[in-house]
């Protein structure tokens, strides 16, 4: 045995395929400070891998962070847990004294882990081809044999790279090791989960002979829902939520908890991307997942005011996070529905975004948050401002706030200064507004409200809404003389 | 045909004098249309019953306009419909050996032809998006531009090797250059640019059909007065011999549309689908070529440039490249749904625009 073990440890065996994986790499180093504590009955080998290239030295960049990351204290304290190697040629040897295998979701590796019967924790690679990786995670997963750890992709310094907090791989390590009767039964699964027997079949094959146990005929892909694609999610996702926005939980489409971890992960690293629709694909996809871990992220787009050049900028073009990803990112804000100042400070601003449809939705999403809002003065007096805007469609959406949020006589005589708008679904609009007024009891001068209301234009030029407004002025007006009953 | 005929019965004897009436493009032109309006009233009834059975029905793209919903279900290919009206009536009314009349006849089957596949492949594909693709399209569109150019820059052009490539500009009396070979790219861009504009405008009951026969109706008169020695020294404008023949082919145009537009007025019983559209801008290019009319279509057919401009500002500049509306919607019509016009006030407004159009141009005859 070339690796020198203590007895009575739980072994660990963390590696990243011959040439090693930085997520892993760092991640398990990170991952130390964690499992510290538990340094007397624990073991960690480490298979860092062979990488030298100029982006990523496996070994160095390994040594160097646990040199960053811990003092000279806690390294003696790790060197009596935890052993490092390059390249194992006896790695048969390493998987039979172990009782957790942390690894990449590679079919190589997989292989090798159900032949020897043991338990995996994987984090399979992202962003490749097919997802393969993350496939073979799902099917052991399924199978029981594993279980999966999802990488983020985050920028760091204008570079791309995917990581995972080391204390989230140590706390998914301690919880397996501590579970015995279950890291006993992953490791079963685990041999069942591959196709044994490969010699025997390929000749029952060519001879067509019997197989020669009867155990061995099911030889079929384990039954896996496949992958969706970003916008098969988005479409699925968003139908869910168009129905019934209220009782929207993305759980109810993803049953698989697995699943919905790696779209959320899938979907943050779309943010990065540097072509916009995948990012604006990514916002989307954000909001209906409900990942709010990231909601930072959305505020940090809302934010980002770098320009775009100046040939798109001719165009009509403004910053890098263009006007879809803008408009995107506070309707996710609104799915998420969690409001904070931060949230607030932006959604402020964006009411003075210099595209309609951000005003219009950042007016939308003041309306839905209206309950934290209704102390603000502030909030009241920019939605008045933004009456007069140049878009109807960013009128109507804060004519609608309004209603919602405002909490003076003021707020309806601006309503009511509406009632010969061009567009007849800002006259609606108002109408509505000043109706939802008078239930939050705002108003309650019904005799000026009804004198004042029935000057309103309520012809339209659309005769599929031509009751609409109608119907609004109608109900309004029921409202304030059944008020005047009641007292 | 009955042209034929009867120019041989006339040869044969005195007798058949009265026949002379046919030699008259008003005379033609009035039964071309008469004609073509009926076959449509025979056929309509039974056609539209067919497409229900056969499920050939529209399949609706997702354009967010809520009303766009209601419209599947709408039997689709009427623009055979109008195709197989007016090619009946201009084989009865029209003199079949006329260049003019031939040229514009294969750029109404063919682009029609096109059209068809389209709407074939997208109801049995049982999808708005399957249809056939783009740039297969534009690929069998170009091939017949440049089949037209070579017949109409070549040694037997119908206008005459001289007068093909000059560039005639509205309000102007003289050609203003010879475009010379250029002027085959210009004619091809200009096709394609046509054909896929009444495409485009094909979106709201009645709203292709009727500008569309404002447009013809207008060329229809060019063709009347350059095909006449008379009129067209008057209004100083090149002399096109046999061009006359276009009235008769456009008054069949004019019969069987209005005969469709008594269908497809909202709501409407069928739609003219790609096969329609596709044919008639085909037509409507043709036609403005061989008049030597291109550069009046921005006038006279503004309504389909901006309808084509707008749609694709909105989805090649906008949604694709800036990430933003630059319009409310797109194409126009759709803008103004958005804006709260219910379908009808959309399609009799830019009908009435299309009119003013056309009247404009019109005075171009004289304005010059």
């Amino acid at each position: 045995m070339p690796v020198p073990i203590p007895a009575g440890r739980r072994v660990i065996f963390a590696f990243g395929g011959s040439q090693g994986a930085r997520t892993i790499n760092r991640a398990l180093v990170d991952a130390l400070a964690y499992l510290l504590p538990r340094r007397n009955d624990i073991f960690v080998i480490h298979g860092v891998g062979l990488m030298k290239t100029p982006e990523y030295h496996a070994w160095e960049d390994t040594s160097q962070r646990l040199q960053r990351e811990y003092n000279e204290e806690e390294r003696e304290h790790i060197n009596s847990f935890y052993y490092a190697q390059d390249y194992f040629h006896n790695i048969g040897d390493i998987y039979a004294v172990s009782d957790l295998i942390v690894c990449r979701g590679g079919a190589g590796s997989l292989n090798e882990i159900s032949a020897m019967g043991k338990s995996a924790l994987i984090i399979p690679k992202a962003n490749l081809p097919g997802n393969h990786q993350v496939m073979n995670a799902r099917a052991m997963k399924r199978s029981g044999g594993a279980e999966v750890i999802f990488e983020d992709t985050v920028e760091d310094g204008g570079i791309l790279l995917e990581e995972v907090v080391g204390q989230k791989l140590a706390m998914k390590i301690l919880s397996l090791l501590d579970a015995k009767q279950r890291l006993e039964e992953m490791g079963k699964c685990s041999r069942a989960f591959m196709n044994h027997y490969a010699a025997e079949r390929i000749a029952a094959e060519i001879h067509g002979s019997p197989l020669p146990n009867s155990s061995l005929t099911d030889i079929s892909a384990k039954d896996l829902d496949p992958l969706l694609s970003d916008n098969e999610l988005l479409v699925q996702l968003r139908s869910a939520w168009q129905e019934d926005q209220k009782q929207y939980e993305p759980r109810k489409v993803i049953v698989d908890a697995d699943d919905l971890e790696y779209y959320r992960h899938r979907a943050a690293s779309l943010l990065t991307s540097p072509s916009w629709p995948d990012r604006n694909l990514g916002v989307k996809l954000i909001g209906l997942l409900k990942h709010e871990e990231k909601l930072s992220s959305l505020l940090h787009l809302l934010a980002d005011r770098t320009p775009v050049s100046r040939l798109q900028k001719f165009f009509g073009g403004d910053y890098r996070q263009v006007g879809f990803i803008r408009r995107n990112a506070l309707i996710s804000l609104q799915i998420l529905n969690t409001w904070g100042p931060e949230v607030e400070a932006r959604v402020f601003e964006a009411l003075e975004d210099g595209y309609y449809e951000v005003r219009a939705q950042a007016a939308s999403t003041m309306g839905h948050f209206a309950e934290k809002l209704l102390q603000k003065q502030a909030v009241t007096e920019k939605l008045l401002l933004l009456i007069k805007d140049r878009s109807f469609e960013v009128v109507r959406e804060v004519v609608l706030a309004l209603g919602a949020v405002g909490g003076n006589r003021e707020v309806a005589k601006g309503l009511l200064g509406l009632k010969e708008h061009h567009y007849w679904q800002v006259r609606e609009a108002a109408l509505r507004a000043v109706a939802m007024l008078v239930e939050r009891r705002i108003v309650t001068d019904r005799d000026w409200l009804l004198n004042e209301t029935s000057r309103f234009i309520l012809t339209t030029t659309d005769f599929r809404s031509y009751s609409d407004i109608k119907e609004t002025y109608r109900k309004l007006h029921a409202l304030c003389k059944g008020d005047e009953e009641e007292d | 045909m009955i042209y034929h005929i009867g120019r041989w019965i006339q040869s044969q004897a005195d007798a058949f004098g009265f026949l002379r009436l046919l030699n008259y493009l008003s005379f033609r032109s009035i039964m071309a249309a008469l004609t073509a309006v009926l076959i449509v009233f025979l056929l309509s009834p039974r056609f539209i019953r067919a497409m229900h059975r056969r499920n050939f029905l529209d399949r609706v793209r997702e354009t967010g306009i809520d009303s766009a919903f209601d419209k599947a279900g709408t039997p689709t290919l009427g623009g055979v419909l109008l195709i197989v009206a007016m090619t009946v009536s201009i084989l009865l009314w029209c003199n079949l050996t006329n260049p003019f009349l031939l040229l514009s006849l294969a750029a109404l089957l063919w682009f029609g032809g096109i059209g068809f596949w389209d709407d074939w492949l997208k109801s049995s594909r049982g999808s708005g998006e399957k249809g056939l693709g783009e740039i297969t399209k534009l690929v069998l569109q170009g091939l017949f531009a440049v089949a037209f150019i070579a017949v109409y820059l070549g040694p037997f052009s119908p206008v005459g090797p001289g007068t093909a490539t000059q560039l005639y500009v509205p309000f102007l009396k003289r050609p203003l250059l010879d475009l010379g070979i250029f002027y085959g790219f210009f004619i091809f861009l200009f096709m394609l640019l046509v054909a896929n504009a009444v495409n485009i405008t094909d979106g709201l009951d009645g709203l292709a059909i009727t500008p569309s026969i404002f447009v013809a109706g207008a060329l229809a008169v060019f063709a009347y007065v350059m095909g006449n020695t008379i009129y067209a020294g008057y209004l100083q404008y090149p002399y096109l011999r046999g061009v006359g023949e276009l009235t008769v082919f456009v008054s069949a145009f004019v019969g069987a549309g209005l005969g469709f537009l008594w269908y497809n007025a909202y709501p409407a019983q069928i739609f003219m689908g790609d096969t329609g559209s596709l044919a008639i801008g085909g037509m409507l290019a043709a036609l403005s070529v061989l008049l030597k009319q291109e550069l009046l279509f921005p006038l006279l057919g503004g309504l389909f440039l901006v309808e084509a401009l707008t749609s694709q500002i909105q989805d090649k500049i906008g949604v694709r490249w800036l990430g933003r509306r630059i319009f409310y919607r797109a194409p126009l019509h759709h803008s103004l749904q958005h804006r709260g016009f219910a379908e009808t006030k959309v399609v009799i407004r830019l009908w009435i625009v299309a009119g003013l159009l056309a009247l404009l141009s019109l005075a171009t005859l004289k304005i010059r």
